[in-house]
């Protein structure tokens, strides 16, 4: 047949989704068509070399490779998998697929090798994400507004969204809020028992509570009094908290 | 006098205090309460001098009885005198909290009255958060020496940290800048909350329903070039501190000449944030890398040298353990290496059990290899392209490094020594 010569490397794609990842995973395992790559179908380059096959979603399946991943590897591992997954790298899933492939066959104390080129490609992309949400555990600013929603507004770099939810919802259990990233939109919603994430566009208009101003400029000012004067740094402060994210700081404004 | 006064001169008289992390603690939320703890920290921001904000960190009152020499709210400083009451202070928590503005609060305060009247206005403010705001964040409390055992023990069940101020090194040098303070008073109180932390510990383990005291412990901060005591007798006291005190942290404050026309203080301090820098990495030396006080420092070499760091000058002295194989020695020498450090120490020992570690894994890993290269071997190899000497070594790291030549002070510059060249 003709059209094996030419394009002989099959590629899976999938719906951009975690799940659906996963079960790309799942059908590299038990497709005769094995892929030699992952990739997210929204941002997928096309190549003249490749055929892409669009695998569709299934949740079960993607259910039996997050437990496979859990009990046969480790939390860890799967950790490690999630944060990586949230880079939105363009070859993170194929890294993820390499690694995981590399795990089964050779046990959970694989992550540990990390100077091994596969382990290395996903714990890089996980640790940077990492990093970055620690910063945003602090860095997230809400506003009271009427009503009593706080709300919040942010552009992180990776997708930090679904991976604030959980530490918000412990932390702040007894309000009802949003983390609303402005680049993606994006938005997880609490609504003081659960959270769950969604498309989101942003209000058109919104009242600040009365209050609101008034703490707003007390936070500004302390900010700007619990300085020394004498040891002013600013590239130091900026190491810390790079200029891209202070758009959406109150004290940086 | 409104609230944001009050809150921009206290929160200026409450900067010079070091501490402000959020960590050592970790408590789960609980139903009807806000917040939890997290055992790292958070830092929430960072101030225009670099410094991380992860606290609200303010005094309770900068009215003082005290007139130490070195202080902004000493008793004959010309400074308006405010005071919160526990109510506002509590309400500025809370709405900063649910904003994530701050992991907590940390309450110090200037001594108005009597150190049991201001200790009992603190602790009013903490149970104000505790018990009827149903806050379950971070509360650091300055406790004050000379209040009573039963002030220390109420305090305690309500905050996560308390600190007592050493303010400085010596007995004699307290004499001299704070004669009204003694260093007796702060040594007894450290010493009883030490012994209730212990107790506590084990009542924890025995019955179910004891009650957490200080989960995250005791801290402690000391002023530093304000006097001439050598860094030799700070690294002693923080050891001593660590072992006798169990400390969690032994905080240093580069003195700021903020009180002029005094004779009994420097007006001018050579280098002292790069002083107060190395005396920190000496303290973490102490506390993660398994040094005493006696090998980083000694009576003949009372200070600590400005241009290389205490690790690397330790390196350089004992030259005869160096290099070392990286694939073969204890994590115990590894973290003896300059440029290695506890966590890329820990990958080394992770990554070796699958494959030797070559020397491009090392970078990969996290090894300062500038100043890592001069002490190791890879599968036998020396990368340092220099011989295992001390000279040769100290010599090459600065020159290579730019910023040693702004460190040394006393380094006679080119435009001194042949003005001719550069005039015109």
């Amino acid at each position: 047949m003709t059209n094996n010569i030419t394009s002989n490397i099959t590629v899976y794609l999938y719906d951009g989704s975690f799940e659906g990842m996963l079960t790309c995973v799942y059908e590299g395992y038990y497709s005769d068509d094995k892929p030699e790559g992952i990739y997210n179908t929204y941002t997928y380059k096309a190549d003249l070399f490749q055929t892409p096959k669009f695998i569709i979603t299934d949740l079960e399946k993607s259910h039996k490779v997050g437990l496979a991943i859990v009990e046969k590897l480790s939390e860890t591992f799967f950790h490690e998998i999630v944060n990586a997954f949230f880079s939105e790298d363009y070859d993170v899933a194929t890294h993820i697929y390499k690694l995981l492939r590399y795990g089964f066959k050779n046990g959970p104390e694989v992550i540990m090798h990390v100077s091994h080129p596969l382990v290395s490609a996903v714990t890089d992309l996980a640790n940077a994400v990492g990093r970055e949400t620690h910063l945003f555990v602090g860095l997230v600013r809400f506003m009271k507004l009427k009503g009593g929603i706080y709300y919040c507004k942010f552009g992180p770099t990776y997708n930090q969204v679904p991976l604030l939810a959980e530490h918000f919802s412990h932390r702040l259990s007894d309000q009802v809020w949003v983390i609303h990233d402005v680049n993606r939109n994006l938005a997880v919603f609490y609504d003081k028992n659960e959270w769950y994430v969604n498309e989101f566009h942003g209000l058109n208009s919104y009242e600040l509570d009365d209050e609101e101003i008034l703490y707003q400029s007390l936070w500004k000012t302390f900010h700007k009094h619990i300085a020394i004067e004498e040891r002013i740094n600013p590239t130091l402060q900026r190491s810390f908290m790079p200029k891209k994210y202070w758009k959406h700081l109150i004290e940086m404004n | 006098m409104d609230l944001m006064e009050k809150l921009k001169i206290l929160a200026e008289s409450a900067k010079y205090d070091v501490s402000c992390s959020s960590s050592g603690s970790d408590r789960k939320k609980k139903k009807g309460m806000v917040g939890n703890t997290s055992l790292p920290g958070i830092c929430h921001s960072w101030a225009a001098d670099g410094r991380c904000v992860s606290l609200l960190k303010i005094l309770y009152t900068n009215d003082c009885i005290y007139n130490c020499a070195y202080c902004v709210n000493r008793s004959t400083a010309d400074v308006n005198r405010v005071e919160f009451t526990p109510r506002e202070l509590a309400d500025l928590t809370m709405n900063f909290y649910r904003r994530n503005y701050i992991e907590g609060l940390f309450i110090s305060s200037a001594i108005k009255n009597s150190p049991e009247y201001t200790m009992e206005r603190m602790i009013e403010v903490v149970k104000i958060l505790r018990l009827e705001e149903k806050f379950n964040g971070y509360i650091h409390l300055k406790a004050i020496p000379g209040v009573d055992q039963r002030l220390l023990d109420e305090a305690g069940l309500y905050v996560d940290r308390m600190s007592i101020n050493l303010e400085l090194p010596t007995e004699k040098s307290l004499k001299l800048l704070a004669p009204q303070k003694d260093q007796k008073k702060m040594l007894m109180p450290m010493g009883y909350l030490k012994d209730k932390l212990i107790e506590n510990k084990r009542d924890i383990k025995v019955y179910r329903h004891a009650k957490p005291f200080m989960p995250a412990g005791q801290t402690t901060q000391l002023m530093i070039g304000a006097t001439p005591d050598t860094d030799y007798s700070i690294v002693r006291l923080s050891e001593a501190m660590y072992n006798n005190m169990s400390m969690k942290r032994v905080y240093y404050s580069g003195y700021v000449p903020i009180v002029q026309n005094n004779s009994l203080l420097p007006a001018t301090v050579k280098t002292p944030k790069l002083r107060e820098h190395r005396l920190y990495q000496a303290d973490w030396l102490l506390r993660f890398y398994g040094f005493a006080a006696d090998e980083i420092l000694s009576l003949d070499q009372p200070d600590l040298d400005l241009e290389v760091d205490p690790k690397c000058n330790w390196a350089l002295k004992h030259i005869e353990y160096f290099p070392m194989e990286v694939n073969k020695v204890s994590i115990e020498e590894l973290l003896r290496v300059p440029g290695i450090g506890n966590i890329t120490a820990r990958r080394i020992l992770q990554s070796r059990r699958f494959a030797p570690v070559t020397y491009e894994d090392l970078k990969k890993m996290g090894v300062v290899l500038k100043r890592a290269k001069y002490f190791i071997l890879c599968q036998g190899k020396y990368y340092g392209e220099i011989d295992v000497d001390s000279d040769k070594i100290r010599n090459k790291m600065l020159f290579l490094d730019p910023t040693a030549k702004h460190i040394n002070v006393n380094q006679i510059s080119m435009t001194e020594q042949f003005p001719a060249l550069f005039s015109g």
